[in-house]
């Protein structure tokens, strides 16, 4: 690994990696799926919509600031605060969020790129598309005016008529896709694809606040999106899911939004605190104090958020039992942030500081993030919540914990990772100023809120009589709000002038100790030279030489082989490598699926039903179309003749453990590992994996409200016995139990080399997912569900519809496994596709069977209620 | 930031219609009580942070290498919260439990309906219907059996207690109770559509003898001039769902 | 590295058992009082001295009996690592706290969130 090659190959070696990785030119960059472009893309959008976002508040804010204005009307001022805190939420602080972390976790943790590039292409698009989708309800005045938590009733159909609350529900679900898509790539790619040596007790901070956050979306969103599903069918097909008379009930709509809801806030939270926790060591000059404890509050932050969704509800009279859970869980969350606010404490403690403009920020977090944490755990208590809930006291609190615990970070974090972006400094004066106006506006504007709250003013009133002692709070308010919007464009103006005039950054500017400090600035596509080995939590303060070693090739998979885009596959829980991840090139098919998934949206929107069948069957091509260009596709890595699997059954253990070092032919080159798919394992397998932890949060959420209304919807009402009959369930299993028999089977063989027959198998299991989805779409068609007048039959409507789905995407991929069987792209020497499917098979019999069990046992409960 | 706030407040002080800083009533005075204390602990803690912030950037340590666990995190990151919590639940506890509708003979039964956008009110034991105001006896608990008609609402008197939801299909019992005589205000505090800000009532409260004169008074002329647009066919209906909070 | 099993006190999942049975927990509670308040909901008069109390503090305790005794184990397994001081066991040793410390905060929230049920009538 050490001996140094000559100058002239290194280059020649950096060029062609340059031209593997990247984009096509003008227009061809829309093809882009490389995480660095993608990323400043998500950054650069996701500000845009802040700065729509912050207009709106604007203009919230003046109508505000003197009693009984007539600025806006009332029904103007309800779009505009259900939009503004839409916006904010879902178009600006996930993805910014989420940009950021795609732009940094390959470089933090070595990587070329994340190991789904065509997911993050998509993920952008959607994002995009959404956001203009929603956008336009506003420039038509028909925005959503119901709170940007959409409440049933007011959101339901017989209360918002108009399309505001089709388009909030359509709109953020598509947004969604992008938050689901990071979430499930970020997850994979910080588990299999770090540096050598990179385990998890040296990875940086900030990777395991992503890890924690991306996990959190996977379990949080589903929630969410299941949500709006049933409030959008409720709304478009007259399914009574949220409709009292019907069996329905609101309150399920309020559960469903909390449970995204509250770990939402801590999706929010937590990459922005990871940011905190990268920036206070590296400018205090040490190691963080209490790594370990960090990890532990993450990881206690992820689970105690899920338990509390509950405290935005105080109010609509649980039972005290249930709201005694939620309030200790409430509290609990406290300690994790009191474990990292110490942390940061002891760190700047034993350091010495040098107090930088990042520094100046994440001071600003601290302030007012423990303000807000304060009130927070003052709300936790029920009977002060039950007084000051929807309330400006409760606007004010939220302020402080979104605007300091997300908004201050990341603008310290991009002041501390521009001169990485750009290669230039920021300006210190104008940043300077930039923050003390938004300090002092902030702080003038929502310290006082808190008081105007406690004096009784509800939030969402879109005017007031004078004289109720509101009046000079509010105009302080408004006058705070505009000083901090004059602060927050000044820090704009910085970050965008910056790129012109900024001094020339000099390498590791901020004497940083992590690995993306050892790219060029801005940092080439490919992001490493040659990617490195780590052998400790800090690798820049603990080996000087390490960024000359990656410049210089000396370190690992220095060449672009056959023209692929690669890079190093690890094992997630020892950090060695152990094969090689293709990672597809520019490609026009996400862009493709996004438009025609736009049109969907819009379709849906103008209630052009058969136009949305129709293009929902355009995208399905497109994706199959996209899954089909994999593994062996000749646009992919088709088989060489030299390709060591060609030779070599393919093993499951790493065999090549330290053979970097040692072998002689193929120094540091990387490529005598294997391709993932000329092994079992791969990121497409724990990428499915992971989606069916998502389905399955989802799934669950579904099982839940159906428990609710049960047990706690007013007119419940169920028939005696289940309108599906069991025997016919029971019978409908059998083929498809035998599908997934048939399928694990062929795995194992193909596992051991074993590829006889192996096409054949496939069609057969293919074959018998086929009767069974027939089967299952008979006993649907046949089962006298009554599905706009009870919401019992519409819930078994919506599961029956959720396996039929599965079992018609689990035999689709079964049958297109066989073709690429008979193309060459499945095969002996290729065993690694089936691998990726089989968690979905076993994922839906589970499902499938666990479906039929409630089916049978929960009207035996009905029965004696 | 905390003197101009301090200025603030002594300016514009507690007081005014909806202050919920200027209880008139035995819920809203111990959740007043609750917030100062917690306001003064937690500005305690804040300032503390803070100039401990402070402190640790400007001070210049002498290099000590870490080792073990540090007693920062024991103690501030674990015992304060810990701590705080166990405070905060030993006496919030029981001020909630204090607040619940439990059985009571005494109390006044009072029903009240949201609609988009007003109240109406019903006193089922005296055979009363009103539109956005109430009235009710001094020094006496009332039961308010809260429901909606329409989309969600939210019954609120900042001065007397707390507030509960009005849900469509379900019935919550709130317990008032007011300590002075005089005219509380009360508005709607979930967003209820665009009516929402202007969605307001009254509740009088009256000394006893007072209060008995003015059933008597309004016995026969309120229920006369209210019946014809207010028997709604929801309104004496038993509620489907007696809630949650109801005894 | 030896190759663990999930369950083996060292293994990275050891991280996120604790909590993940926590959840378990939070979720049969939650749903469980539920269920049980809709099929055979305790008279309100008894207050917290129910047979539903009983049964929720006895699935609290012996929850928090076993979220102790993984704790006890990794933390007996994290002790006998701190003697050695190779690279690969500074990871497990770190795993070992972790899980260890982790163990120990999900036995004490779940021992808090049901100490209500000591004290509160379940369906009211």
């Amino acid at each position: 690994m050490s001996d140094a090659k000559p100058a002239s190959s290194q280059s020649e070696a950096v060029s062609h990696l340059a031209r593997v990785w990247g984009n096509l030119p003008g227009w061809g960059s829309l093809a882009a799926v490389n995480h660095g472009t993608i990323g400043l893309r998500f950054m650069v959008t996701g500000m845009v919509f802040f700065l729509v976002g912050g207009v709106l508040a604007m203009l919230l804010r003046t109508q505000l600031a003197l009693p009984e204005q007539n600025i806006v009307s009332a029904e103007t001022y309800g779009q505009l605060f259900t939009m503004h805190g839409s916006v904010m939420m879902f178009l600006f602080a996930i993805p910014v969020l989420e940009g950021l972390a795609i732009y940094l976790i390959p470089k933090m943790i070595g990587a070329r790129d994340l190991v789904f590039p065509r997911i993050s292409s998509l993920g952008y698009y959607c994002y995009l598309f959404g956001g203009i989708i929603i956008m336009s309800s506003l420039l038509l005045g028909i925005a959503p005016d119901s709170g940007w938590f959409m409440y049933t009733p007011l959101s339901s159909s017989e209360f918002s008529p108009g399309p505001g609350s089709d388009f909030w529900l359509l709109g953020i679900t598509f947004v969604e896709i992008s938050a689901m898509a990071a979430g499930i790539e970020l997850t994979v790619s910080i588990l299999c694809s770090r540096a050598k040596g990179m385990t998890l007790s040296r990875m940086p901070l900030f990777c395991w606040y992503i890890l924690v956050m991306a996990l959190m979306i996977v379990f949080g969103f589903p929630p969410l999106i299941l949500a709006s599903i049933l409030l959008e069918l409720e709304r478009a097909a007259g399914m009574p899911f949220f409709t009292v008379a019907a069996g329905g009930d609101p309150l399920l709509w309020q559960h469903l939004f909390w449970l995204f809801g509250h770990p939402e806030v801590y999706i929010i939270f937590l990459p922005a605190a990871g940011i905190v926790s990268t920036l206070i060591p590296v400018f205090s000059g040490r190691p963080i104090v209490g790594y370990r404890w960090i990890v532990i509050a993450v990881i206690l932050t992820g689970f105690i958020s899920f338990g509390l969704w509950v405290h935005h509800m105080f109010t609509v009279g649980i039972p005290q039992l249930a709201q005694a859970f939620f309030s200790v869980a409430s509290m609990l969350v406290a300690i994790p942030t009191a474990i990292q606010v110490f942390a940061w404490l002891a760190t700047l403690w034993r350091g010495k500081v040098d107090f930088q403009l990042p520094m100046l920020w994440v001071s600003g977090f601290l302030v007012i993030f423990v303000c807000g944490g304060l009130t927070g755990v003052m709300l936790a208590l029920v009977p002060f919540n039950w007084q000051v809930h929807d309330t400006h006291f409760v606007v004010a609190h939220m302020h402080y914990v979104l605007v300091g615990g997300m908004f201050f970070p990341l603008i310290a974090g991009l002041y501390y990772w521009l001169p990485l972006a750009s290669g230039r400094m920021p300006s210190p004066v104008i940043g300077r100023w930039g923050f003390w106006l938004t300090f002092g506006g902030f702080n003038l504007t929502f310290l006082l809120m808190h008081l105007t709250g406690l004096l009784g003013m509800p939030r969402r009133v879109y005017t007031y009589e004078a004289g109720l002692g509101w009046d000079s709070l509010n105009l302080l308010s408004s006058i705070g709000s505009f000083v901090m919007a004059i602060g927050i464009g000044l820090v704009l103006l910085d970050l965008l002038l910056h790129f012109w005039f900024g001094q020339r950054a000099s390498a590791n500017p901020w004497k940083a100790d992590t690995l993306e400090w050892t790219l060029d600035m801005p940092p080439a596509q490919y992001n490493f030279a040659s990617l490195p080995t780590v052998s400790s939590r800090h690798p820049l303060w603990d080996d000087p030489q390490l960024a000359e070693r990656i410049a210089a090739g000396q370190e690992g998979l220095t060449e672009a082989n056959s023209g692929l885009r690669e890079t190093y596959g690890t094992s997630a829980i020892s950090a060695q490598r152990e094969r090689l991840f293709h990672l597809p090139g520019n490609s026009w098919l996400p862009l493709y699926s996004a438009m025609t998934l736009a049109v969907v949206c819009i379709s849906l929107l103008s209630r052009w039903y058969i136009l949305a069948l129709l293009v929902v069957v355009l995208t399905i091509g497109l994706l199959l179309r996209w899954s089909w260009e994999n593994g062996g596709h000749p646009s992919a890595a088709p088989l060489q003749p030299s390709d060591p699997g060609q030779r070599v059954p393919v093993q499951k253990e790493p065999v090549q453990k330290g053979s970097v070092q040692k072998g002689p032919v193929q120094k540091g080159t990387g490529h005598e590992l294997p391709l993932e798919s000329r092994t079992l394992d791969g990121p497409g397998r724990w990428g499915m994996i992971v989606t069916m932890l998502a389905n399955g949060a989802l799934y669950m959420s579904l099982l839940f409200g159906w428990f609710y209304l049960w047990t706690a919807a007013p007119q419940w009402s169920a028939p005696d016995n289940g309108p599906l009959p069991l025997w016919l369930l029971l019978l409908c299993g059998v083929p498809a139990s035998i599908a997934l028999w048939l399928f694990h089977r062929l795995c194992q063989r193909l596992a051991v080399g074993d590829a006889l027959q192996l096409q054949r198998q496939l069609w057969l299991s293919a074959g018998f997912g086929l009767l069974h989805f027939l089967m299952l779409l008979v006993l649907f068609m046949m089962a006298p569900l009554d599905y706009t007048k009870s919401a019992h039959d519409a819930v078994l409507m919506v599961i029956l519809l959720y396996l039929l789905g599965h079992a018609g995407l689990a035999t689709v991929l079964t049958a297109m496994q066989a073709l690429r069987v008979a193309r060459g792209y499945v095969s002996a020497s290729l065993p690694y596709e089936p691998q990726v499917i089989k968690p979905l098979w076993f994922y839906y019999l589970a499902v499938y069977w666990i479906s039929v069990a409630l089916f049978f046992m929960l009207p035996l409960g009905w029965g004696t209620t | 930031m905390i003197w101009s706030c301090g200025l603030l407040l002594s300016q514009t002080g507690c007081t005014g219609p909806y202050s919920a800083l200027d209880p008139q009533g035995p819920a809203a005075s111990e959740v007043a009580l609750l917030w100062w204390g917690m306001f003064g602990f937690a500005t305690l803690v804040l300032l503390a942070v803070v100039v401990l912030w402070h402190y640790a950037i400007k001070r210049r340590a002498e290099h000590v290498p870490a080792t073990g666990t540090s007693r920062w995190i024991i103690w501030g990151g674990l015992a304060l919260p810990t701590v705080s919590i166990i405070v905060l639940l030993i006496v919030g506890v029981p001020v909630g439990h204090r607040m619940m509708p439990l059985p009571d003979e005494s109390a006044l039964q009072i029903q009240v309906t949201g609609h988009q956008w007003y109240w109406q009110v019903a006193y089922p034991e005296h055979g009363l219907q009103m539109i956005d105001e109430l009235h009710i006896p001094i020094n006496t608990p009332v039961h308010l059996h809260l429901t909606s008609a329409d989309v969600i609402h939210s019954f609120w008197v900042p001065r007397l207690g707390v507030k509960l939801d009005m849900l469509p299909g379900r019935t919550n019992v709130l317990r008032l109770e007011a300590s002075a005589a005089g005219v509380y205000r009360g508005q709607c505090a979930e967003y209820c559509g665009l009516g929402h800000a202007h969605m307001q009532f009254t509740v009088t409260a009256h000394d006893e003898p007072a209060f008995a004169n003015w059933l008597n008074e309004h016995n026969t002329t309120e229920q006369e001039r209210h019946e014809p647009d207010l028997l709604k066919p929801d309104v004496h209906e038993p509620a489907a769902h007696e809630a949650t909070l109801d005894e | 590295m030896s190759k663990l099993t999930w369950f083996a006190p060292g293994h990275p999942a050891q991280i996120v058992i604790g909590f993940v049975i926590w959840s378990i927990w939070f979720i049969a509670m939650y749903g469980g009082l539920s269920v049980a308040c809709q099929l055979a909901p305790p008279e309100v008069e008894k207050g917290a001295f129910t047979w539903l109390n009983g049964g929720l503090i006895a699935f609290t305790l012996l929850v928090f009996a076993l979220l102790l005794f993984l704790a006890w184990r990794s933390g007996r397994y994290c002790a006998s690592k701190h003697k050695e001081s190779d690279d690969a066991v500074g990871f497990e040793r770190f795993v070992g706290y972790v899980s260890t410390v982790l163990y120990l905060i999900a036995a004490v929230a779940t021992l808090a969130g049901g100490l209500p049920v000591l004290v509160l009538s379940p369906c009211s």
